[in-house]
């Protein structure tokens, strides 16, 4: 095993089990987008193992993320005994073919559905343009061309690739003073492949691509989904408190220019992503199709008006969501597991970061990360009724219009 | 203790958490659930009105009030059938100022014009953006068994009200329901009791207690099933949506029927998905009066609207017939068990859970009260209540591609 992490905490009569391997779908092969998310999404369902995980109570989830692939489970503690081996067989016993054609049968649903919600298809589509190229651009869930190209023996193959002794992290958390977690640990260790960690993608790449507004054509629009950002840094950059700070404050900035002083939009957010590698800084807004080009210029006064002011002192938040003690349990277990997935040393997430943060830090870290002429823009919306407004109070003249159906 | 409260009711949350209810000379509420052992608190005020109170022609007036009370303050909030709350969760050294800041709720306020009309505004995008599949159908059931009953509307209200709200009329809800004897603040995490009593009291000791403006709804007997096909063009795959009129919170049949819709809801998946991947929801409404039982199913590609409503419909008659299994039961308590603590292991959560069984349950013991009570709900129950309720009419509501 990579590693074995213990959390136990009385006061609550649960357990929380997370089995990670570094990977994700940052490590998807290009053409073959959802290859991670299907191999363990299809191994888990395999001979109904999930629906038998259920009838126990239990709450369980395979997700392939930007980083890992992570189980996660929830149950009451009496139940775990039960589930464990479950949960095991979920990553050590195959992929059948009755769950290879039913897993991706919903992964297409997933597109479906993303095309139906003008979010899913802002945060999908934007993904895609933030940073060509760079890993973080694949499509976790793949697109509809790539799950074509996804057979039983590719997932197979993943999933031996992936789902090694060598690589497994694993997290036990919660009231689990009386479970026999080390035999649990070892019993994983001996049904997964014996073998290392699979290679990572490099994601240490911040490319820039220039200012750029790409319209996610839709029929029938009368709100529209905005999407604006850059790549910033990753978990282990000391800017990242900076960043976060910056990424709060124009989320303030934005709400009161666009939703309190305005009225334009009930959404108005911005949020700052960690990963292994660069993560996204993004700026989220939903006016009405007629006020787009003036909600983004809006949008950009307000990030010009930090990246060539920085933050006041004033201006510096306490940070709600760095919670550092939401829950009694499971939080630390999942820090570490966060720290491992990303190659912090043990103990970053102890500190927070931000109480010693000042406003010449965020300062300096603007300075260093971010671009007003490096922004990505996507909106989705129906282009007709935006595009000449856009090119009018903007000055966008470079438009690249895709089809909400062609991704 | 401490700003004039007296202790009325306690109980005990798991192994640790210790919670109790106070009164203030106002009669207003303070449930308070110290924990040492976190780091940060939980603050939020509870007010039993939310738009079942609204009036005909005024629907959406609780929510804009919500946004309006927002605006500055710090907290979020939401607003809901029954009820209307605002939350925070912060450092304890905050508290106080958090407490000071939440009594202003409860004071005369003056809304201005200008500000009224922009948070109108954005409300009609939140409108806008709320109209996905799966609150169309949703919305529909209620809407068609409810008839004139307040649950017949959306919380935010009907577009045609909302941009006719204007100051005046937020004045007068505002006088009519923000009154001490209306509200309960509930506070979650580590802090001392005694000085949190103390400053509630010191706060909140000028907003005098008014009687609530009297309320009496009667729910609608649907005379017969009644159906409603949606069609919208953004729909890529189908809806369908089956609403049977069911029970209050505070019935003793709640906790059997929260667990019937579950069950039902957990088999309707299972056929469904035997043809492809499909999404199906059982539960049944926590609220003051009787709200529906509700299956909502996403179907897929491969699946029509004919083959969801057929299912839904032998799923219904096997389970009206034969009832529901012991092991089909047995995991549907411990998956209600479990959804229930990991509510309450988070602080916010906790104070949620806290808060919405005080408003709606009318007992935040109601919480405690329905973990032991759980254990108990035996398969005999759940059939007993299964035949009634899905002999009562029902709603269903289909949505599919096409124009409106």
């Amino acid at each position: 095993m990579k590693d074995v992490i213990f959390e136990g905490a009385r006061e609550i009569p649960l357990c929380w089990v997370s089995i990670a391997f570094r990977g994700g779908w940052s490590s998807d092969p290009i053409g073959l987008e959802g290859l991670s998310q299907h191999a363990f999404g299809a191994a888990a369902h395999t001979a109904r193992r999930f629906a038998a995980l259920e009838r126990l109570g239990v709450r369980c989830s395979i997700t392939s993320d930007i980083d890992a692939v992570v189980l996660r489970a929830v149950c009451l503690s009496r139940v775990l005994p039960e589930a464990w081996p479950m949960l095991v067989d979920g990553l050590a016993s195959g992929i059948d073919d009755a769950a290879h054609r039913g897993h991706l049968g919903s992964l297409r649903a997933a597109i479906d559905h993303a095309r139906e919600s003008d979010l899913a298809l802002a945060g999908r589509f934007f993904r895609k343009h933030v940073c060509p190229g760079h890993p973080y651009s694949r499509a976790g869930h793949g697109t509809a061309r790539s799950l074509a190209k996804l057979t039983r023996e590719l997932a197979a193959a993943e999933l031996d690739l992936t789902a090694t002794s060598g690589g497994a992290i694993a997290a036990f958390a919660g009231d689990i003073f009386d479970q026999p977690c080390d035999a649990m640990a070892a019993e994983l260790d001996a049904r997964l492949r014996a073998g290392d960690e699979r290679p990572l993608a490099d994601v240490s790449e911040r490319p820039r691509h220039g200012r750029r507004l790409i319209l996610v054509d839709k029929p029938g629009r009368e709100q529209v989904k905005i999407r604006i950002g850059q790549l910033a840094v990753g978990r282990a950059s000391p800017d990242l408190a900076p960043l976060t700070a910056v990424a709060q404050v124009l989320g303030w900035r934005l709400a009161d220019a666009v939703r309190e002083q305005r009225g334009w939009t009930y959404e108005a957010s911005c949020r700052l992503d960690a990963c292994r590698g660069p993560g996204r800084l993004i700026m989220s807004l939903e006016p009405p199709s007629e006020l787009t080009a003036d909600a983004l210029v809006c949008a950009f006064d307000v990030f010009k008006q930090v990246c060539q002011l920085g933050v006041d002192a004033d201006d510096m938040p306490e940070y709600p969501e760095l919670d550092f003690d939401a829950r009694p349990a499971e939080v630390r277990a999942a820090r570490r597991l966060d720290e491992i997935v990303c190659d912090l040393p043990e103990g970053h997430h102890r500190v927070n970061p931000l109480l010693d943060c000042s406003s010449g830090d965020v300062r300096a870290a603007i300075d260093r990360h971010l671009r007003p002429t490096d922004l990505c823009v996507v909106v989705v919306c129906t282009a007709d009724r935006v595009r000449d407004e856009l090119e009018r109070m903007a000055g966008w003249d470079d438009v690249v219009i895709e089809p909400y159906d062609s991704y | 203790m401490g700003g004039g409260a007296t202790l009325e009711a306690e109980a005990r949350l798991g192994p640790v958490v210790e919670v109790r209810r106070y009164r203030f000379d106002n009669e207003l509420r303070a449930i308070l659930a110290p924990d040492p052992s976190r780091q940060r608190v939980a603050y939020q005020s509870w007010f039993g009105f939310g738009s079942a109170d609204d009036r005909p022609g005024k629907t959406g007036l609780a929510h804009l009030l919500e946004h309006m009370l927002c605006i500055g303050a710090g907290f979020n909030a939401a607003t809901w059938r029954d009820w209307t709350y605002y939350h925070v969760t912060c450092s304890p050294r905050l508290l106080g100022r958090l407490i000071e800041r939440d009594a202003f709720n409860l004071v005369a306020l003056g809304f201005r014009r200008a500000q009224v009309f922009r948070e109108r505004d954005v409300v009609v995008q939140e409108h806008t953006r709320n109209q996905d599949p799966e609150a169309l159908v949703y919305n529909a059931l209620y809407r068609l068994l409810f008839g004139d009953h307040p649950y017949a509307t959306p919380t935010i209200g009907l577009l045609e009200d909302i941009v006719r709200i204007d100051e005046r009329d937020l004045d007068l809800f505002h006088r009519h329901f923000y009154v001490p004897n209306n509200a309960c603040l509930v506070v979650a995490g580590p802090f001392d009791e005694a000085e949190v009593l103390e400053r509630i009291g010191e706060h909140f000791r000028r907003a005098r207690r008014r009687t609530l403006p009297s309320q009496s709804w009667e729910i609608p007997a649907p005379g017969g099933e009644r159906r409603e096909a949606l069609r919208r063009p953004e729909v890529s795959v189908p809806r369908v949506a089956v609403g049977y009129p069911a029970v209050a919170k505070s019935s003793d049949d709640w906790l059997a029927c929260a667990l019937l819709a579950e069950v039902v809801g957990d088999r309707l998946h299972d056929a469904l998905n035997r043809a492809g991947s499909a999404s199906v929801t059982g539960a049944v409404a926590f609220s003051r009066m009787p709200g529906l039982l509700t299956l909502l199913a996403r179907a897929n590609r491969d699946l029509s609207i004919d083959q969801v409503c057929a299912a839904i419909d032998e799923v219904i008659d096997r389970v009206a017939t034969y009832g529901v299994t012991t092991g089909e039961l047995e995991g549907t308590r411990r998956a209600h068990e479990r959804r229930s603590w990991e509510r309450l292991v988070e602080l916010d959560g906790r104070a949620r859970m806290l808060g919405e069984y005080e408003m709606v349950h009318g007992d935040f013991r109601g919480l405690t009260g329905d973990l032991e009570r759980l254990p108990g709900v035996d398969v005999a129950a759940v059939n007993r209540l299964a035949s009634r309720v899905f002999q009562r009419p029902r709603a269903v509501v289909t949505l599919e591609a096409g124009e409106p």
